[in-house]
């Protein structure tokens, strides 16, 4: 098997479009989450998110003239614009695209509030069609931009998009891994976009009750608290991002710098619940098992965890379950989410480029508004604020809505 | 070293209850009606329509029932009937790999409820008078999520969408995984998007260069596994080779690839049975016709021709179609090159098991 290294990475998400500033934000301990004030404009007050405002999509929509805004949604263009940085960042040439792949996950654009009122409005009057054109059609299809990802970059080899809900970054990433690692591949862009703020997504989150509650804070940027004894819920976000894999081989012959080696990864089905994880959580456990066993590694040789967190009771009381019989109750688990907010299908490729990062800077980042674990947690380290440490192993942890999970383990070195 | 691929063949959906294998032997056809919803591409459409499953037959409890909708029953049925076939008690090392439709934002999804234009009408609409579990239809993961759950698959799982690629790309997910030694079996699919204006103006760029398209809702799956036997069953096939490519330069690139399959060790001198070519356009087929040349073109299928375009269904639809072929062959190969939406390409090399 061949190994594989990261070696350019991008980020769009609220305010950032540089994954080392956003690193940077995050050391220092800020949020990301505001009011959502989409919402409260709809009557429903009380509901924080990380959204990328209209400013800045119009802002993403100039960089990218090539890209058609009636075809193309907002979170297609964070993810080309993900993309377009990790391929600068990696300094990829055209001759290496054309034999790179694409792994790209993504989850729904749902329609507008002014979509829905049409439609129902069409529906009410008895008209025929319900819409009116098919370029306004493919504006809902999230995988519009894939062909533009593919032609704009002349992208030779396989084209995937992967629809595991949560996980399909993460999920991206591991097929990604797996050619580049058998040789099938030298080079793999994978990553993944998702626009989570979306004024019907967090209706639906709001109507199965998983929506944050801001209220009980005195501010946004309190409400995400992954771990925590009073957490109270998700935060929807917006964001995008993309890494670089390639074979250690073709990396050093080229002299590409390296931020981190993924050593291994596994994928699974819960078979459980549609709506929640396993209590025990005991399918999470295996996941990061199996991950494990597959990079050759031990728990103990695992530095730091970056966890799926989302802020729920019942994800992280299951994943601290997890992480206590995998891990014990030492190694120093942090949740990014509760500065970003939960950008779905985003996340998992998020929390590996700032996992690398962490890697490569030797800083953990803080879980802010950790103050205590709930009862029915497990016990587990939570890192409070940002501490620098010798990382040499590390685990993401990503777990999708309907039973997908994915661990993928980082190294800092070719010893794995 | 890459492990063989024994595959055991399943369920196949398809319209009006038509079997694939009368299809296959000329004893059937699959009817198809005109779209009249064509006209909003200014097209001419032909479709073929499945209908709904009950799911009580696979033992769905009500919440699974309330959390689906038409498309994602057809998976959840074929897919855990192919499943029960060989086996009845949970396994381990399984996994799951499906390609599909995606419900994104459905003309069937109750705006009715918005009685006035207005953002709060919406909120009221979606958070008082829409039941929760409805929005759990909405998402891909749903299928996924219920099928694993009534066959108790707890190994890996992918799923893509949405359209013939997402086929393609579940069954080389589910192939490699096996091959190499990370699931003992598969269970590998994918069901078709359902056809409705949305789902038409949806991929309009990808129907408008057809004239006369047929599509047809369909869902098929079939094992895939490292063992020859399950439950007292043989595997009809043993999949020996994978590859997926992307097409650029369409005449030029698929030439190569065509002739890069013909010109495979592994078929040489080796008695081809058949070729089946899924989800090409027309000018793919006229390209891949000419470069398979002479005997190996006298041999081959354009399945589109006899169930439709499928979507997402396809690339089962093949292998099942391949390994009807070869329970009657009993020796030989069949080659399986199926084509994706943006110039993706498979080609999968299925011989006769003789384990």
């Amino acid at each position: 098997m061949h190994k594989v290294v990261i070696t350019g990475i991008g980020v769009t998400v609220k305010n950032h479009q540089d994954p080392h500033t956003l690193f940077a934000t995050l050391e220092s301990g800020q949020s990301l989450i505001a009011d959502d004030h989409i919402l409260k404009e709809m009557g429903i007050e009380g509901v924080a998110s990380s959204r990328i405002s209209d400013e800045e999509v119009i802002q993403l929509q100039s960089r990218y003239p090539s890209l058609d805004q009636t075809r193309v949604a907002p979170s297609g263009f964070a993810g080309f614009d993900a993309l377009t940085k990790s391929v600068k960042d990696a300094d990829l040439n055209p001759d290496q695209l054309r034999q790179a792949g694409l792994y790209f996950g993504t989850n729904k654009i749902l329609p507008t509030v002014d979509l829905v009122h049409q439609l129902a409005q069409q529906k009410a009057a008895s008209e025929k069609l319900p819409y009116q054109s098919p370029e306004s059609v493919d504006y809902y299809n999230p995988q519009t931009v894939v062909a533009d990802m593919v032609e704009y970059f002349e992208i030779g080899g396989p084209v995937t998009s992967c629809a595991d809900a949560c996980a399909a970054g993460a999920s991206s990433l591991i097929s990604g891994f797996r050619q580049v690692s058998r040789g099938a591949l030298d080079i793999a862009l994978c990553g993944a976009a998702d626009f989570g703020t979306q004024p019907v997504m967090q209706l639906l989150f709001k109507n199965i009750g998983a929506l944050n509650q801001a209220q009980l804070f005195n501010c946004a940027s309190e409400v995400s608290r992954p771990f925590d004894s009073n957490r109270a819920g998700v935060v929807l976000a917006d964001g995008a991002a993309f890494v670089v894999l390639e074979s250690e081989a073709s990396a050093k012959q080229r002299g590409a710098s390296i931020y981190a080696y993924v050593c291994g990864a596994h994928r699974c089905t819960e078979s459980y619940k549609m709506t929640s994880t396993e209590p025990s959580g005991k399918f999470y456990a295996e996941c990061m098992q199996a991950a494990l066993e597959k990079s050759c590694v031990s728990a103990e040789d695992i530095d730091h965890i970056s966890a799926h967190g989302t802020s729920t009771k019942s994800n992280d009381s299951a994943e601290s379950r997890a992480i206590e019989q995998v891990f014990g109750s030492h190694t120093p688990v942090t949740s990014t989410k509760s500065a970003l907010g939960h950008s779905l299908a985003g996340s998992g490729a998020i929390e590996v480029v700032l996992s690398a990062l962490s890697i490569k800077n030797q800083v953990m980042l803080p879980t802010l508004n950790f103050e205590s674990l709930g009862d029915d947690d497990a016990k587990v380290s939570v890192v409070k604020s940002a501490t620098p440490k010798a990382i040499n192993y590390l685990l993401s942890n990503s777990f999708g809505f309907g039973g997908v999970n994915t661990s993928i383990v980082l190294a800092r070195d070719s010893a794995c | 070293m890459l492990k063989p691929v024994y595959l055991f063949q399943g369920e196949t959906l398809l319209a009006h209850s038509t079997s694939l294998e009368s299809l296959l032997t000329h004893k059937g056809r699959l009817m198809s009606t005109p779209f009249e919803s064509a006209d909003l591409i200014n097209h001419s459409i032909f479709i073929s329509t499945l209908a709904d499953e009950n799911l009580k037959d696979v033992g769905a409890e009500r919440m699974v029932r309330k959390t689906s909708e038409r498309q994602a029953r057809w998976l959840i049925a074929s897919g855990v009937r192919t499943w029960r076939t060989y086996f009845n008690e949970p396994q381990n090392k399984a996994g799951l790999f499906i390609g599909l439709g995606t419900v994104d934002c459905d003309e069937e999804d109750n705006p009715e409820l918005v009685q006035e234009p207005t953002a709060e009408c919406l909120a009221t609409a979606m958070l008082e008078e829409r039941r929760p579990l409805v929005c759990l239809a909405l998402l891909n993961s749903s299928a996924t999520s219920h099928i694993a759950q009534l066959a108790g698959i707890t190994g890996e799982n992918m799923s893509f969408s949405p359209l013939l690629s997402a086929g393609l790309n579940a069954l080389c997910e589910g192939y490699f995984a096996i091959a190499e030694g990370r699931l003992k079996h598969a269970l590998c699919g994918g069901g078709s998007q359902k056809i409705t204006p949305w789902s038409l103006l949806a991929y309009e760029s990808i129907w408008a260069n057809q004239d006369n398209y047929w599509l047809s809702e369909a869902a098929s799956f079939f094992i895939a596994s490292d063992e020859p036997r399950l439950n007292q069953q043989a595997a009809i096939g043993v999949m020996r080779q994978a590859y997926r490519a992307r097409l650029k330069n369409n005449a030029h690139a698929l030439t190569e690839q065509v002739n890069r399959i013909t010109g495979s060790p592994l078929i040489e001198n080796q008695h081809v049975v058949k070729v089946i070519l899924v989800g090409a356009n027309l000018e793919q087929q006229d390209i891949t016709l000419h470069a398979l040349g002479g005997e190996l073109k006298s041999r081959a299928v354009v399945l589109d021709s006899y169930v439709g375009n499928t979507m997402a269904a396809a690339t089962a639809i093949a292998c099942n179609s391949a390994l009807s072929y070869l329970q009657d062959a009993e020796q030989g190969f069949v080659i399986v090159i199926a084509f994706g939406d943006h110039g993706e390409f498979g080609m999968f090399l299925i011989e006769a098991n003789n384990d």
